[in-house]
């Protein structure tokens, strides 16, 4: 008998093992998109500010987006219209737009969701890109509690007006991004923070949340009471991989597991592009978004321009991007990448290894001698180590100094840089990538604001950026923003390395499947299966 | 019995509660916050950062967290997850600890069936051949880590021969299973192998089972009653040792096989600086070794009658 118990109570632990997979849609019922994702932080989309937001997409929409061309297409919006004064900005929603419970969107469920991304509590690393709004700064640093002083209202169902605080002309970029959706007020307020449980999240998007297993699984359908373009793919059905998730990829994309892989791992990359089939289904597009190397321009060497120069001559992007990316990643040799305003390769510094010498000579080193040694610190992925070692070995070769080459766990790095406000280091490499096509996006976010700690000043380069912050000519703030550019390649406070290209594998049946918008989502929406 | 248990039981808290000590201590020393994102462009805002702390009690000092984690998971409970807010640390337990246990109870059971077989057929065979074959097949199991084999599986079963699914998980029983099971199982089952071989190899030359051979007993009855009974002690010593890291789950076998199990959890946790889920999962990681090692001394206390004389 106590035989029997022990067997029973042992299958029930096994069975309980198995996922809760939900049904799978039977051969017929209709199409099923198949692809491995790494476990999103947020499944609330007013908190998802990194990657996770290539998920939240296909469930949440936003007002409208900037496609690649630049030209706006409205979403949930009808209208986005901007007062003569240029502080008020009227947003018309479409009243057909409805939850996934059938419900209508609101302007109420807008202002609800805008000032919950402000709200402190729920620190929403999207704040920052509404903290031009009135009265938002005050509120989102705590300064006020009271969310009615926030210059969001709206004024009747589908009418959302906002007041910034002064003229910006970037502000329709920021409201355009796939960070900026709402939230349903009564759901949140019913369930709290479990409202993202599949048993409770309703979504404004084309899918909808049916099933998720932590770390596992995620399973999105088709919103039947999506008002925009009806989706043809009717499942969307997510592998959650942790550890090496292009590995992972590959080799389920390899076994006809999936139909899509985001990323393919370094070591694969020259196989897959000899490979006659893999060949035809790679599909390669270039990132708006930079890796460089920075100093920390605030104390010597580093605050010598000369020495700046000449470390930067004496890089050969060429071989980091060969051994990186088998020569996938372009070559920068300018921080803003093209396609945002503003920005021009010409102004690239000019020169070779032979005036990088000539350039540390200058600065009081020649051929190296008594530069001090130096540690480049950089974050423990797959590409970053490697480049510190080439730029190790460059350095070395070319100019004879000697740097030392710290490698961090990426949480105790990204602590790391963000504690160098006020602490003295040598250098670094890091990213950028554009949230939105616009060069504040860089220039004022990055550069001004400083969020990599460059310790950059430059009188020049900040009475330009200020000037072109408020410029409501928009002829004249690309133009001042051109001039900016000059400036800040010729300080060269971090030279710039390479530009990473997405190398996607699209199964040949997959059609429509494209990068959109500047953070190159994809939205399965459009995205058909055709056998 | 009852008083070796409870003595051991008892001897067990003072273990747990270095283990506690020394994971909070070494939780809260790594550098870098639940909150610093690695992926994310910005850093967090001031102001945000502290009214997470506040919600989850990281701006008290460090002793009175000390005693308030320690206070609450004495009473069962073990927190909330800062990775996940929706899910509190028992949940997760409850969700990923058993799929570990039992994917490493199929490997532990398929480890000790093949390593005594393997073992016994090593000691008994009259073929040199097949002795040196068994011998070097349990040393290259052995000396490979897991993550090398679970690749090699999963290349060659998954997108070589298409039989198994090259990632995720569909329940232990189903060709999901096969990669990490195998994986998991090779190591000990190749241990438990050598030890098997050695320990019946040193028995069947002892005087009892001369005069059994002598008295006319069959070769079967031999093997499994004289030999095995007395061999196989050793063998549960390693096979205990061996089952406490594979019950609570190998994150490389379960990260590169897409198991969603409590040893792939673990290491997220670390990544993700979730203090509450890295000090349940490694006091139930102290728990589960606590547990394997008496269960091996109990086994032993069954199956060798002269530690029952120790206790007594």
């Amino acid at each position: 008998m106590r035989k029997k118990v022990f067997l029973a109570s042992m299958l029930a632990a096994l069975s309980s093992a198995a996922p809760t997979f939900s049904t799978p849609a039977a051969a017929g019922e209709g199409q099923t998109f198949r692809m491995i994702v790494q476990e999103p932080r947020f499944m609330d989309p007013n908190l998802v500010d990194d990657g996770g937001v290539a998920i939240q997409t296909q469930l949440f929409e936003p007002l409208a987006k900037i496609q690649n061309d630049g030209t706006l297409v409205y979403l949930q919006a009808n209208s986005i219209e901007r007062s003569s004064d240029g502080l008020t900005w009227t947003v018309k929603l479409k009243p057909e737009n409805k939850w996934s419970n059938g419900e209508p969107v609101t302007a109420k469920d807008w202002e609800y969701s805008l000032k919950r991304i402000l709200d402190p509590s729920i620190a929403s690393g999207n704040a920052q890109f509404l903290t031009e709004i009135k009265g938002a700064k005050a509120y989102n640093s705590g300064e006020t509690k009271d969310a009615s002083a926030v210059h969001i209202k709206a004024v009747d169902d589908f009418t959302l007006v906002i007041e910034t605080e002064r003229v910006a002309p970037s502000f329709l970029a920021k409201l355009a991004l796939p960070y900026i959706t709402p939230v349903p007020q009564a759901v949140v307020a019913q369930w709290g923070e479990r409202w993202t449980l599949p048993e409770h999240i309703v979504s404004n998007g084309p899918y909808k949340l049916v099933a998720r297993v932590n770390d596992q699984s995620i399973e999105m359908n088709a919103n039947s009471f999506y008002a925009g373009k009806k989706p043809t793919i009717d499942t969307i059905r997510m592998t959650v991989a942790s550890g090496d998730i292009c590995e992972a990829q590959l080799r389920a994309y390899e076994a006809e597991e999936i139909d899509f892989a985001t990323c393919i791992p370094i070591q694969d990359i020259q196989r897959v592009r000899q490979d006659a089939t893999l060949a035809k289904e790679l599909i390669t597009n270039l990132d708006s978004g930079t890796w460089w190397v920075q100093y920390d321009n605030s104390h010597a060497p580093w605050d010598n321009k000369d020495v700046r120069h000449a470390l930067s001559l004496a890089i050969d992007r060429n071989a980091l991007s060969s051994v990186i990316s088998d020569g996938t990643a372009a070559v920068a040799n300018t921080i803003v990448p093209p396609g945002i305003p503003g920005a021009n390769e010409d102004d690239a510094i000019k020169g070779n290894v032979e005036t990088a010498r000539e350039l540390l000579a200058k600065a009081g080193y020649p051929n190296g001698a008594g530069f001090p040694p130096f540690t480049l610190t950089v974050r423990d992925s797959a590409s970053q180590p490697i480049v510190a070692q080439l730029l190790q070995q460059m350095w070395s070769e070319n100019l004879g100094i000697n740097a030392t080459i710290n490698v961090m766990e990426l949480k105790a790095f990204a602590a790391w840089v963000n504690a160098r406000k006020n602490a003295p280091y040598d250098m670094i490499t890091a990213l950028w990538v554009s949230d939105y096509a616009d060069p504040e996006n860089w220039y004022g976010d990055l550069i001004t604001d400083d969020y990599r700690n460059s310790h950059f000043r430059n009188e020049d380069f900040a009475s330009l950026i200020k000037q072109a912050k408020v410029a409501t000519d928009e002829t004249q703030r690309i133009e001042t923003y051109r001039q900016a550019n000059k400036i800040f390649e010729e300080q060269q406070p971090m030279s710039a390395l390479y530009r990473e290209t997405s190398l996607w594998l699209v199964k040949p049946y997959v059609k429509n499947l494209r990068p959109d918008t500047t953070l190159r989502l994809y939205p399965i929406r459009d995205t058909e299966i055709v056998r | 019995m009852f008083s070796f248990i409870l003595k051991r039981v008892l001897a067990s808290i003072p273990t747990l509660l270095v283990v506690y000590t020394v994971t909070f201590a070494i939780a809260h020393l790594t550098p870098g916050s639940p909150w610093d994102s690695a992926s994310a462009n910005r850093p967090m805002e001031p102001a945000a950062k502290a009214a997470l702390d506040a919600k989850y009690n990281l701006d008290a000092p460090l002793h009175i967290q000390y005693v308030g984690y320690l206070w609450g998971a004495v009473q069962g409970d073990l927190g909330p997850s800062f990775r996940d807010p929706t899910q509190s640390v028992t949940d997760i337990v409850k969700k990923f600890l058993p799929t570990s246990l039992a994917l490493g109870s199929m490997a532990i059971a398929l480890a000790i069936v093949m390593g005594l077989l393997l073992g016994v057929l090593a000691a008994l065979t009259r073929s040199r051949a097949l002795e040196t074959a068994i011998l070097f097949f349990c040393t290259f199991c052995v000396s490979l880590p897991t993550y090398i084999i679970t690749a090699v599986l999963i290349v060659t079963l998954g997108v070589g021969l298409g039989l198994v699914p090259t990632f995720g998980w569909k329940g232990l029983f189903s060709t999901s299973a096969i990669v990490p099971v195998v994986s998991l199982a090779l190591a000990p089952m190749a241990a438990i192998a050598r030890y098997c071989r050695n320990c019946v190899l040193e028995v069947m030359h002892k005087d009892f089972v001369r005069s059994a051979r002598a008295k006319g007993v069959k070769r079967g009855r031999i093997i499994a009653v004289h030999i095995l009974r007395n061999a196989i002690i050793p063998v549960v010593t390693v096979a205990g040792s061996y089952a406490s890291s594979v019950l609570v789950g190998s994150f490389f076998v379960e990260s590169i096989a897409g198991v969603p199990g409590f040893g792939r959890y673990f290491v997220l946790a670390v990544s993700a600086r979730d203090y509450p889920v890295i000090i349940a999962t490694t006091l139930v990681y102290a728990v589960i070794v606590v547990l394997c090692n008496l269960l091996v001394d109990i086994a032993h206390f069954i199956i060798d009658p002269r530690t029952r004389e120790d206790v007594r």
